[in-house]
């Protein structure tokens, strides 16, 4: 009876539409839970997560130690914790790099087409034909080996991405209907560029940035799991896993088992809530 | 009557420089040295077939795509000299309703932002209430309920945002609408709505209109004057009454036979015999002597000059 007497008049908001997405949903939780374990470290921990107790090295997971010790005996879920804000920390810095920097590229370029435009997208062009991981490795090791310079470099190989995006996303909305109205009322270019164009390319961009998260955390991960990115005695999801590579065969599998389902759950999470986002944005799905 | 527009010698031509094989370049010629005018308070209807250069002229008008050459007067100023500052007061003056109401209207945007962006940006003063008092009136004036300027874009019917794009270009209170085919999109019943508003919206705010279509019944229904459009050029133009009674210029004949009538006509076959394909249109002669059944040698050596065959009545052809 209700939705007869608003028909049309009454819709959905943002976040009615988003909490309808089961998947986004569980997604958006895991996200949440992982940043709010990373905000917890900073003040608790069980253990230390970086003194060494030879002692204790190599314990199953117990009571004491709920997720077992590591090679030097080192608490895992107090690394786990610590892993988890420096994975969300250096995966937020990174793309927000990528995405400062991309955006206005590609909406200059979209926009005011030209010589300047075309030679800022071959240049996006030849970022994007090296292997990503060459890439960011190539830069990381060039700017030194440390978590600042495996973020730069992950933010930086992530420019050509959003670049692109926008890019497109603006050629085809100055190409719409709607935009040769907005040059009839005269409203000047800079305004039909912020009020108009803009606006209408945010939607895949804000799912591309929720996907690239993840993908940022990975790579990070990937990096400090070959010895580039975050040096020890730093806890890392990435290097914990490089340390544990020697201990899967003598059966102590929790050294391995914990990150590698911590960085799984995070970058499924953004994926899922990237997806979700995207349909939740959609003006015309009620 | 004073003439609110005169428009003389206007070109736009589109050049297609980009061969990557270095072949010449070609010109198409989307509208070649027309000139009209249009008075205050009057409806001059451009009618032609697809590609003849109808939409061109209107958005060349406007400047929505720079014409090429000739001049675009507005009550007396050439608009064509004016920089993109200097012209914003002539676009409040100067607006468009297009043929597809999507194309003014953002679809993020409620109707009602929509609205008050132009009515903003043409008085920066405004205040709140004033705006949305304006806004409810302008509703009003198209037919809606002022409730519905909640709501967006693509929860309306396609007549219902034909109306929300009339509210638009009205906003600004303009003297002179240049109207692409508004109606082209809408089946018939609606039509008659939309362009009974039209016609209502012209008397009570002394709006001139540039009508342009492709349906002649829609030109005689809403214009003071009718313009015909051939290949990029004005080949006949006329008082509508005139014209539908004596139409003189052979394409003009042949497109009034091509309006299907429940009477039958003589004999409509003389009127095909000899046409050729569309694509050829005559270089140096006139453009429709490719396909005219009355086409002499002259024709296609020498565009003809145009001609007033009766006061008011002037016609591109030889045969006059």
């Amino acid at each position: 009876m209700k939705k007869q007497n608003n028909a049309g008049f009454d819709r959905p908001s943002f976040f009615q539409k988003l909490l309808r997405q089961k998947m986004a949903l569980a997604g958006g939780v895991c996200i949440l839970a992982w940043l709010v374990i990373g905000v917890v470290s900073f003040f608790y921990t069980p253990y230390s997560p970086t003194e060494v107790a030879m002692g204790d090295k190599l314990l199953a997971p117990s009571m004491a130690h709920l997720m077992g010790t590591d090679n030097f005996g080192r608490d895992i879920l107090s690394r786990m914790m610590c892993g988890a804000r420096i994975s969300l920390l250096l995966g937020f810095v990174a793309v927000s790099i990528s995405l400062c920097i991309g955006i206005p590229l590609g909406a200059f370029s979209g926009y005011y087409q030209g010589k300047l435009s075309g030679l800022i997208m071959r240049v996006m062009d030849s970022l994007q034909a090296f292997p990503m991981l060459i890439l960011v490795m190539s830069i990381s090791v060039a700017l030194g080996r440390n978590s600042f310079s495996a973020m730069l470099a992950v933010g930086i190989a992530g420019i050509p991405n959003f670049a692109r995006l926008m890019y497109a996303q603006t050629l085809s909305v100055k190409q719409s209907a709607f935009i040769e109205g907005e040059h009839a009322i005269g409203l000047p270019r800079r305004q039909i560029l912020f009020r108009h164009i803009l606006p209408n390319c945010i939607t895949p961009i804000l799912v591309r940035l929720s996907l690239s998260l993840g993908s940022a955390i990975l790579t990070i991960s990937s990096l400090s799991f070959l010895g580039i990115g975050v040096q020890p005695p730093t806890p890392e999801w990435g290097y914990m896993i490089s340390e544990a590579r020697g201990y899967i065969l003598t059966g102590e599998w929790w050294m391995i088992f914990f990150p590698g389902l911590a960085i799984a759950s995070l970058v499924l999470s953004f994926n899922l809530f990237g997806d979700g986002l995207r349909d939740a944005l959609d003006y015309r799905i009620q | 009557m004073s003439t609110l527009l005169e428009v003389k010698h206007l070109s736009k031509f589109y050049i297609n420089k980009k061969r990557i094989f270095g072949g010449t370049p070609e010109t198409v010629k989307a509208v070649n040295d027309i000139s009209f005018h249009v008075d205050e308070q009057e409806t001059l209807g451009i009618v032609g077939e697809s590609g003849c250069g109808k939409s061109t002229t209107g958005r060349a008008v406007l400047r929505l795509h720079e014409p090429t050459a000739g001049e675009v007067l507005f009550r007396g100023t050439n608009i064509l000299d004016l920089s993109e500052d200097e012209m914003r007061p002539y676009r409040q003056k100067m607006q468009m309703v297009f043929q597809n109401a999507n194309s003014c209207l953002d679809p993020r945007w409620t109707v009602e932002r929509s609205l008050a962006e132009p009515i903003l940006l043409h008085n920066p003063g405004i205040g709140k209430g004033e705006l949305d008092d304006k806004i409810d009136t302008i509703m009003e004036e198209v037919g809606f309920s002022p409730m519905y300027k909640k709501k967006y874009p693509h929860e309306f019917s396609g007549g219902q945002r034909q109306r929300i794009g009339i509210a638009k270009a009205i906003s600004v209170s303009p003297e002179f609408v240049v109207c692409d085919e508004p109606v082209s999109a809408l089946d018939v019943s609606v039509q008659a709505q939309v362009l009974n508003l039209m016609k209502r919206l012209k008397e009570e705010r002394k709006l001139s209109y540039l009508f342009i279509s492709h349906d002649l019944s829609v030109i005689r229904f809403i214009s003071d004057r009718v313009g015909v459009m051939y290949a990029g050029r004005i080949v006949e133009l006329a008082e509508t009454r005139e014209f539908f009674k004596n139409a003189l210029h052979p394409y003009s004949k042949v497109l009034m036979a091509a309006v299907p009538k429940p009477v039958i006509m003589e004999d409509k076959n003389a009127l095909y015999q000899g046409i050729g394909k569309i694509s050829e249109v005559s270089r140096s002669g006139c453009p429709f002597a490719t396909r005219c059944p009355h086409a002499m040698d002259i024709c296609r050596q020498q565009m003809p000059e145009e001609r007033e065959a009766a006061p008011g009545h002037k016609v591109m052809c030889h045969l006059y």
